[in-house]
């Protein structure tokens, strides 16, 4: 395959990868026991048979492979006994049946021996090409230093050649004939696999597993043998079945050209050659050889696309069709924070709905998994009001970043959206696309978590900067404005920075550089997503004091989305507590800290180190959070509630004013909230709230 | 009389080659870690603290100065006494998904682990890991799993049990917790501070988080840009810093007003 | 950007230096005596030792490489015996008619490959996709040579709508434009169908991993329009991106070209390499390889510039 080229040099990347995210979003606990193993290699085998894939090409592959393994015991004619007298014969001859060449031979008798020859030679060159690149790419990968640097000096020469020429080269100096083809276009491959396998082992080399085996005390073979070696076995089995088909193609190339398989021997590639001569009078001769080979090598590419996605999940090539919105009967929330008005509207126009800017009704997120949807996020209602500054926490896994991305549309296309979402008395769920770009950047501005990967790295900031400001004032001057707005979140030196790409700021230049561009439109309402994360501390601290004088500047609302409550204690007043997908808790910043009402906040405080408390217990929560669709019944946080009673496992309480809960039910029978007198607004999803404890 | 220091470093340097000339990650460090000490590593990224605890344990060289496992020159350790050194000092690495093979069975893992340490037969092999296992709160059945197949804080706890297999006096943890969310972090938190007391361990503790530190560490060390700015103790580092740097730092550490008094 | 490209250029020298090695190496491997293999059986005691004074064969073979590449250098490339003229003139003028092919090919594929592969990404998991995959799947599983032959068969014999063959010379003043483009049409549509199956394949996989970017989403969420987030931040990264393999392609289409010279008796190089294999003559084939791979070294440094100029965190290895 001609595009293994392509995929052998990206290792030397033009895209140098981000470290990944950061530490604090690895995935919370997924349910280990159902999850295939990519790197088991029974779970590969039995993920790349499930692909469909993988059974045309195995289907096509043994239309070829099976006759030409049988063929000294199929009852062929002699594919080299030539019968001047019988010469093109047409198909169905007796004893001919695709009929004779010209020559008088067995064409269905020379087409399955040529493809054994064909195949020999393929596998073999493969199988050379591959242990000589993996020998030489383990020895430049591993040591390093001059030796990396002459062996690839080495491949950068082979590779320098047009790939054809070098094998041409070689077979012109050792002669024609179908082992020096073999040899040629062996040597010819090298190259790939040498920077495939040295690639995998500098991203292996510099892993901490590596230096782990180091501290056990293991020499360097030893750490080859049984650390690096298995896990190059991906990459080297992936570019053998890449590469096969195209050493089969390129050796019959080589015949074609009469420069591999000599008469009377003959592979695919010479028949279709000494059939071109024919080609007017009579094609088959020509066509056929072309048809069995473009069979055999779609056969094999198909399973090196099906190997890839078995290997490599996260690059299918083609996936599963997106199907029906779920559930298209039951958009009704099954049950809603909002307790027993979880039908009204969001757009409504009453006073209340005017004091608030965002009003989030019954938002749910699910995701396609191999069994059904799984909810990421489910039953999510909240107000949010003008100028206020709400936080949004919980662990990963939560759904906290999916919420906040949902509020803007912005999920991933495979997700599943419910719920409504009103700003501003207009339902955002209801508006069509171009209504809800109009929005987006304007009203409401997003601040990611990360911003190197949140700018585009191949744009200068100055050019975003003003982008941002176009997309909503097309004809206006943006430079003025992005200068201001530059100095508005404390940057200097603007034609300087303007020049710069992201990559050449620091973190805390390249947040202020996202919030600036956040800010273009004076938004109403800004979501920052764990903007200060990736920060270290005095940089993080700089950021929220920013984040901070925005708001109350502008009397700008923001949604403040983290894991750290004491990263929302510095800058919000109203706190909502994820756990699982669900708000748990909802209250005024000092109510949660000082009398939480859910368990799980509870236990979220106490097992919080606090500087100056160094001997305050940490009451660690056993257990881990549930995978998204694994529990479909109960109180979410049941399974590790030291609180938990027999019905929490049953009933999901709804989310519902402190002091009315406990009755409350989630689903059909809902128990009217009796009035008690509790500080305003502090909501819980617990069927025992922790009160006054 | 003072006992001889399980690990001491002398002006360490290390410079790496970046983009306009070399970089200096750490620049003339002195430390010393005694039995039992607990010291916290405290800076911002950059600061050369993980540069210094992989110089520490041996992972990497240093440029310059001198690194002396109980009084003997780190490099010209040979043989037993290598092996000596190898178990004696371990490391916990930030993210434990990274720290372990993907490709084998964590079981597996920790068997070869332990043989590259020791030469424990096979029946003796598998008790001192069923062993180490069960006092992390690793259940046995997980050992069967491949690393991706465990939560992070388990895949942490396997990363624990592995530092202690060869019995060590120092473990050097890098941002151990940082990885973790907050509930499994206080799990591993109270392990760490468990296991240090009933083993007696000395621990090398890299942390940004000012507060995990403060739990588990009795003496601090500050760095920035490849220097220490500020030692001392504990209390008398974090109470009354005398850097400016550490000022700031502290101040800049978010706290949660009145929780939970 | 100058400091990129001077490096670049710096790096040209040692590979240039490494392929001429090479080249001589492989032609080292000739068994037997190599002035026999290269006059043939029938020639005459008198050319052998003249040709054996000239390759200094009785030197060790760092001396000889030195005096070759000394030849080279000044341009002296030998003289073919097959065609009795000088290899380098033999070899360049047959370079241009090479370039126009695997030129119009790569243009014509790489356009078409980027568009179907965005297309196919942009539409992920649709029918569209689904049809580009399987486009894409023929035409990285194809022979060029059989693909050649078939459309020979089609426009040529059954249709009768292009020529197969009859192209001698492309620059003379005999040949109208209109002629050579009639004569290219199915050349190039041999080479570009298979180039662009391999540039859609890799360009679909590049813009699926570019569109699902965090900085694509985060475009989206400053409101800018889909068609601005499409046609400049996608199209951007994905052609920094398909650079170096558009660049490897080219070496790919020049491999290619031999083939597709051959069946269309296009008077290009490829052609004289294939014949000059067949009648023997190494200095020939030496030469051709060694001008085929220093076009591709250029063409290689060209997409590597290029990608600097798209990408600017990309340094030189």
């Amino acid at each position: 395959m001609r595009w293994i080229g392509g995929f052998a040099r990206h290792e030397r990347g033009p895209v140098k990868r981000v470290a990944e995210s950061n530490g604090k979003r690895e995935s919370a606990g997924s349910d280990p026991s159902v999850s295939d193993s990519p790197f088991s290699d029974a779970g590969a085998l039995r993920a790349l048979l499930r692909h469909p894939g993988a059974r045309a090409g195995l289907v096509l592959l043994s239309l070829v492979l099976l006759p030409a393994l049988a063929a000294p015991w199929l009852p062929l004619a002699d594919p080299t006994l030539t019968e001047p007298a019988r010469r093109m014969l047409p198909p169905l001859s007796t004893g001919h049946l695709l009929g004779t060449d010209q020559l008088g031979r067995d064409l269905l008798s020379r087409l399955i021996w040529g493809a054994r020859s064909s195949i020999a030679v393929g596998l073999s060159a493969t199988a050379l090409a591959a242990l000589i690149g993996i020998l030489v790419g383990l020895l430049a990968g591993w040591l390093g230093r001059a030796a990396d640097a002459l062996l690839m000096r080495g491949i950068d020469v082979l590779m320098a050649f047009p790939y054809l020429l070098l094998a041409l080269a070689i077979v012109a100096a050792l002669g024609p004939g179908l082992a020096n083809a073999m040899l040629a276009i062996a040597v010819a491959n090298v190259p790939f696999f040498a920077r495939a396998v040295r690639g995998a082992v500098l991203d292996i080399r510099h892993r901490d597993y590596i230096a782990a085996a180091r501290l056990c005390g293991h020499g360097e073979l030893a750490i080859v043998r049984h650390e690096v070696l298995p896990n190059l076995a991906p990459t080297v089995l992936l570019l053998m079945t890449t590469t096969l088909g195209w050493m089969i193609l390129e050796t019959a190339g080589l015949s074609f050209l009469g420069l591999g398989a000599q008469p009377p021997q003959a592979d695919l590639g010479s028949m279709l050659g000494e059939g071109r001569e024919l080609l007017t009078t009579y094609p088959r001769v020509a066509v056929l050889p072309g048809v069995v080979i473009l069979v055999m090598v779609v056969g094999i590419n198909l399973l090196g696309d099906a190997l890839r996605d078995a290997i490599d999940p996260g690059h299918r090539s083609i996936g599963p069709a997106p199907r029906a919105s779920r559930r298209t009967d039951d958009v009704e929330p099954r049950q809603d924070d909002g307790g027993s008005t979880g039908v009204e509207s969001v757009a409504d126009t009453d006073t209340d709905s005017r004091r608030q800017l965002l009003r989030v009704r019954a938002l749910g997120v699910a995701f396609p998994t191999a069994s059904g949807y799984a909810d990421a996020v489910e039953g999510v209602s909240f107000d949010l009001g003008r100028g206020e500054r709400v936080a949004l926490v919980g662990e990963s896994g939560s759904g906290k970043t999916l919420t906040a991305l949902a509020l803007l549309r912005l999920l991933p296309e495979q997700a599943d959206l419910q719920g409504r979402v009103g700003f501003d008395g207009r339902s955002l769920t209801a508006l069509d696309a171009r209504g809800m770009r109009a929005l987006r950047g304007r009203r409401i501005a997003y601040v990611p978590q990360e911003p190197l990967t949140a700018l585009d790295p191949l744009f200068r900031v100055g050019a975003q900067l003003d982008e941002a400001i176009l997309a909503h004032a097309p004809s206006a001057d943006p430079r003025p404005r992005g200068d201001k707005l530059i100095e508005a979140v404390g940057l200097a030196g603007v034609p300087v920075l303007r020049r710069r790409f992201p990559h050449e700021l620091s973190g805390g230049q390249r947040q202020r550089v996202a919030i600036a561009m956040a800010l273009a439109h004076d938004p109403d309402l800004l979501i920052a997503d764990e903007a200060t994360t990736a920060l270290d501390v005095t940089v993080q601290q700089e950021i929220l004091t920013l984040l901070q004088r925005l708001c109350e500047d502008g009397g700008r609302s923001l949604l403040f989305v983290t894991h750290d409550l004491a990263l929302a204690a510095r800058l919000c007043r109203r706190v909502l507590v994820m756990y699982a997908g669900r708000i748990v808790e909802d209250a005024p910043l000092q109510r949660l800290l000082i009398r939480p009402a859910h368990p799980y906040t509870h236990a979220l405080i106490a097992c919080s180190p606090e500087l100056g408390r160094p001997d305050k217990p940490l009451a660690a929560v056993a257990g881990q959070p549930p995978a998204p669709g694994a529990l479909r019944q109960g109180c979410r946080f049941a399974p590790r509630c030291p609180r938990v009673q027999p019905i929490c496992r049953e009933r999901e309480p709804a989310l519902a004013a402190v002091g009315a809960a406990g009755a409350v039910d989630a689903g059909t029978d809902h128990v009217s909230p009796r009035p008690v007198c509790v500080p305003a607004r502090h909501r819980v999803r617990c069927l025992f709230p922790m009160e006054d404890a | 009389m003072t006992e001889r220091p399980l690990l001491e470093a002398a002006g360490l340097g290390k410079h790496y080659a970046a983009r306009g000339g070399r970089v200096a990650a750490l620049d003339g460090v002195d430390l010393r870690i005694g039995r039992c000490d607990s010291i916290g590593l405290v800076g911002e990224s950059g600061s050369g603290k993980t540069t210094l605890a992989r110089i520490a344990a041996g992972l990497i060289e240093a440029d310059r100065g001198r690194l002396l496992w109980r009084g003997a020159p780190v490099d010209g350790l040979r043989g037993e006494a290598r092996l000596e050194f190898r178990r004696g000092v371990q490391y916990v690495f930030q993210n434990p998904m990274t720290a372990l093979n993907p490709r084998h069975r964590v079981g597996r893992a920790l068997e070869w682990s332990l043989r590259g340490l020791t030469a424990l037969g096979g029946a003796a092999r598998r008790g001192r890991l069923q062993a180490v296992a069960e006092r992390v709160g690793l259940d046995i059945a997980l050992l069967q799993r491949y690393p991706h197949q465990l939560s992070g804080g388990q895949a942490q706890r396997v990363c624990i049990a592995r530092a202690l297999l060869g019995e060590p006096r120092l473990v050097i943890l890098d941002e151990p917790v940082s990885a973790l969310d907050v509930s499994l972090q206080a799990q591993i938190l109270n392990l760490l501070a468990e296991l240090r007391a009933e083993r007696g361990l000395a621990y090398l503790f890299i942390s940004h988080d000012v507060a995990v530190v403060e739990r588990l560490c009795e003496r601090i060390v500050v760095m920035r840009n490849g220097a220490i700015v500020e030692r001392g103790g504990r209390d008398a580092v974090l109470r009354s810093p005398r850097a400016d740097y550490t000022r700031r730092l502290l101040a800049a550490v978010p706290t949660m007003p009145g929780a939970d008094r | 950007m100058i400091g990129y490209t001077g490096r670049r250029l710096l790096l040209l020298f040692p590979v240039l230096l490494g392929v001429s090695l090479v080249v001589f190496g492989v032609m080292s491997l000739v068994p037997g005596d190599p002035a026999l293999a290269i006059l043939g059986p029938y020639a005459t005691p008198e050319r052998l030792a003249e040709l054996r004074a000239d390759l200094a064969l009785d030197r060790p073979w760092p001396a000889r490489f030195v005096i070759w590449l000394g030849n080279l250098v000044q341009g002296d490339l030998g003289r073919s015996v097959s065609l009795e003229r000088p290899v380098l003139d033999a070899v360049l003028e047959r370079l241009g008619p090479t370039l126009l092919l695997a030129g119009s090919a790569l243009s014509i594929g790489t356009v078409l490959g980027l568009a179907a592969g965005m297309l196919a990404a942009l539409r992920h998991n649709r029918s569209t996709d689904r049809m580009v995959s399987i486009g894409v799947l023929l035409g990285i599983s194809i022979p060029s040579f059989w693909l050649g032959l078939l459309l020979i068969l089609l426009f040529a014999v059954w249709l009768g709508w292009l020529p197969a063959s009859g192209m001698t010379t492309v620059w003379a003043d005999a040949v109208s434009p209109a002629d050579v483009l009639r004569h290219l049409v199915l050349p190039v549509a041999s080479l570009a169908l298979v180039a662009a199956g391999v540039i859609a394949r890799i360009g679909r996989g590049a813009a699926i991993d570019v569109l699902a970017a965090e900085h694509i989403v985060m475009c989206r969420a400053r409101g800018i329009t889909e068609h601005r987030i499409v046609l400049v931040h996608a199209l951007k990264g994905v052609a920094a991106r398909m650079m170096p393999v558009i660049g490897l392609q080219t070496g790919f289409l020049i491999g290619g070209a031999v083939y597709i010279e051959t069946i269309f008796q296009w008077p290009g190089l490829g052609r004289l390499l294939v014949d000059a294999i067949a009648a023997r003559d190494l200095l020939l084939v030496q030469g051709g390889v060694l001008v085929l791979a220093t076009a591709y070294v250029l063409v290689n440094l060209a997409a590597d510039l290029l990608q600097h100029a798209l990408d600017r965190r990309i340094r030189p290895a």
